[in-house]
């Protein structure tokens, strides 16, 4: 008995040490990733990154071939994922409330999984995909890249995911919150906008920085759709440079390896601060109630 | 009035969310009528393989990284349950999940050079392996994050019912939790593998022969026939990660409201 119990203790034992050996080795990319994106990235970062716009590749053949600091910045990239955002934004977040409402507060079960489905679908989509749909259905009827074709095509992936985290949050209401309200005498607008919403009004809102956080990353659909653009640009009917785009352009010239890791290093930093500031929200909001 | 106007308004956007997937499936089909046309429906040759190359990257990619997932996920769920590391880990995870790819992308390939050319390997693109294994240590922290929002965890009552009668962690991992979380698991497989399918930026910057990449690469291009096909190949990726995102969906919510 004594023997059969120390043998079982022994496999359980090896396994969990197994299973610690994995998980360290599943980190170390991760690890090694922040490392490299610092160590190989710090060189770039000063004062003109973030207020000069983009070198041209002869002022990054001069200085490499001089072994100085490439002259210029991301200002252009900055301005471009900022107007691309907002207009993104501007479309998903309306949109991806009232979806989520619906989905919430639908009592025809045949449509209501329909729709579900529809934004699983949506959820899962390459963003790839969504690129080459936005060049069809803006890009080539306007004959031109733009900001607005980039912005649509950021919506798309954003809009189901404020659906989704809408419909999540709304979920966790206590089922009978609607008929409190209707007691008390409110319409359903109101018990939507006065009672519903403000409830879950934090997680809304860190459900929109995940999916802003998402929406600066996406690559490949920015540069089928907004191209990309070397000056600083504001109008929405004209082709922009984005974080992630810039990166890209960096990446096709071999002498501006610097600028792609600072670049990279900017990128990544972003993505992890509005994560950070999600869950804070997120979590700060548990606190109170 | 007020009721009217808003419950209006609300059906408006549904009817346009409802929209747009049917409206990218509907424009992903006519688009690629032409290369219908002229290869019928089974696509030749070098298309064909695009398609075995996205296949094959993805589920080596899977393979590669479910053991560590799975660790990572028991770590959390059984061995350090409740306790200050498992939170930690599950907010380390939730950060890394949605880094972009094009850095995944950018890290690996300039590391990857470094490797190669420390081995002294001549290459011209990065095979299969590396690829994969740079897929999985992206996926890895996405399928953690999603097992641990969306797999309900074994009830304690039931685990300190089976310590009472002896078990060990492994045998109560191995006879209650893997049963209890089997679902799952396979549904957080599929929504990484849906995942990994769709992935374009580290594709395209290590390798370039998937269907992602390439439809990316080729976009540009001016010949009608071979742009058309580009959208076969959308086609099928759009109805794959679709199909595969509905049934992992719907497994998740399935056992969620049971």
């Amino acid at each position: 008995m004594n023997k059969l119990k120390s043998h079982r203790t022994a496999v359980d034992r090896i396994v969990f040490g197994l299973i610690i050996l994995c998980a360290i080795l599943a980190l170390i990319p991760l690890i090694w990733l922040i490392f490299d994106l610092f160590i190989k990235g710090y060189k770039q970062i000063n004062f003109d990154f973030f207020t000069q716009v983009s070198p041209t590749p002869l002022e990054a053949y001069l200085s490499h071939l001089g072994k100085q600091i490439i002259p210029g910045g991301i200002l252009n990239g900055i301005s471009g994922s900022f107007l691309v955002i907002v207009i993104a934004t501007v479309i998903a977040v309306p949109l991806g409330i009232l979806g989520g409402l619906f989905m919430y507060d639908n009592h025809s079960p045949r449509f209501s999984s329909f729709f579900h489905y529809s934004i699983f679908s949506l959820l899962g989509i390459p963003p790839v995909i969504t690129g080459i749909v936005v060049y069809l259905w803006i890009v080539e009827p306007l004959h031109g890249f733009s900001a607005l074709a980039g912005g649509i095509s950021l919506a798309i992936v954003m809009l189901p995911m404020i659906i989704y985290t809408t419909f999540k949050a709304l979920e966790t209401l206590p089922r009978n919150i609607k008929e409190d309200g209707a007691v008390l005498g409110g319409t359903y607008t109101s018990i939507i906008f006065r009672i519903v919403l403000p409830t879950v009004r934090d997680k809304i809102i860190s459900g929109i920085l995940v999916a802003i956080s998402r929406a600066v990353g996406v690559t490949s659909p920015l540069i089928i759709t907004a191209l990309g653009a070397p000056e600083i640009n504001w109008n929405i009917d004209h082709p922009v440079s984005t974080i992630s785009v810039l990166i890209w352009n960096f990446f096709n010239n071999s002498d501006m390896v610097n600028m792609v890791w600072t670049t990279t290093l900017f990128l990544f930093l972003t993505v992890i601060v509005l994560n950070i500031i999600a869950k804070g929200i997120y979590y700060g909001q548990k606190l109170h109630t | 009035m007020k009721d009217k106007a808003f419950k209006i308004l609300l059906f408006i956007s549904v009817i346009s969310v409802l929209l747009l997937p049917l409206g990218i499936l509907f424009s992903l089909i006519i688009k690629s009528i032409p290369a219908f046309q002229h290869f019928g429906i089974i696509v030749s040759g070098e298309w064909f393989s695009f398609i075995g190359y996205s296949l094959s990257v993805s589920v080596l990619a899977l393979i590669i990284a479910a053991p560590f997932s799975i660790s990572l996920l028991l770590i959390y769920a059984e061995y350090c349950n409740g306790k200050k590391i498992a939170s930690i880990l599950a907010f380390i995870m939730d950060l890394f999940a949605y880094i972009p790819s094009i850095v995944w992308g950018i890290w690996a390939y300039y590391n990857l050079n470094l490797i190669f050319d420390g081995l002294g390997i001549a290459h011209h693109s990065f095979g299969i392996l590396p690829v994969s294994i740079v897929m999985a240590s992206m996926m890895i922290p996405y399928s953690v994050s999603v097992s641990i929002h969306y797999i309900p965890f074994v009830p304690r009552s039931i685990k300190e019912g089976a310590y009472c009668l002896g078990a060990t962690r492994l045998e109560i991992i191995g006879t209650i939790s893997f049963p209890f979380m089997a679902k799952g698991l396979i549904a957080t497989g599929l929504l990484s593998l849906a995942k990994i399918l769709g992935e374009t930026m580290v594709v395209v910057i290590l390798f370039g022969k998937t269907v992602t990449s390439v439809v990316f690469d080729r976009f540009g291009t001016i010949d009608d026939l071979e742009f058309s096909t580009l959208f076969v190949l959308a086609l099928f990726l759009f109805m794959v990660t679709a199909a595969v995102n509905i049934v992992a969906r719907y497994m998740f919510s399935k056992f969620w409201y049971e």
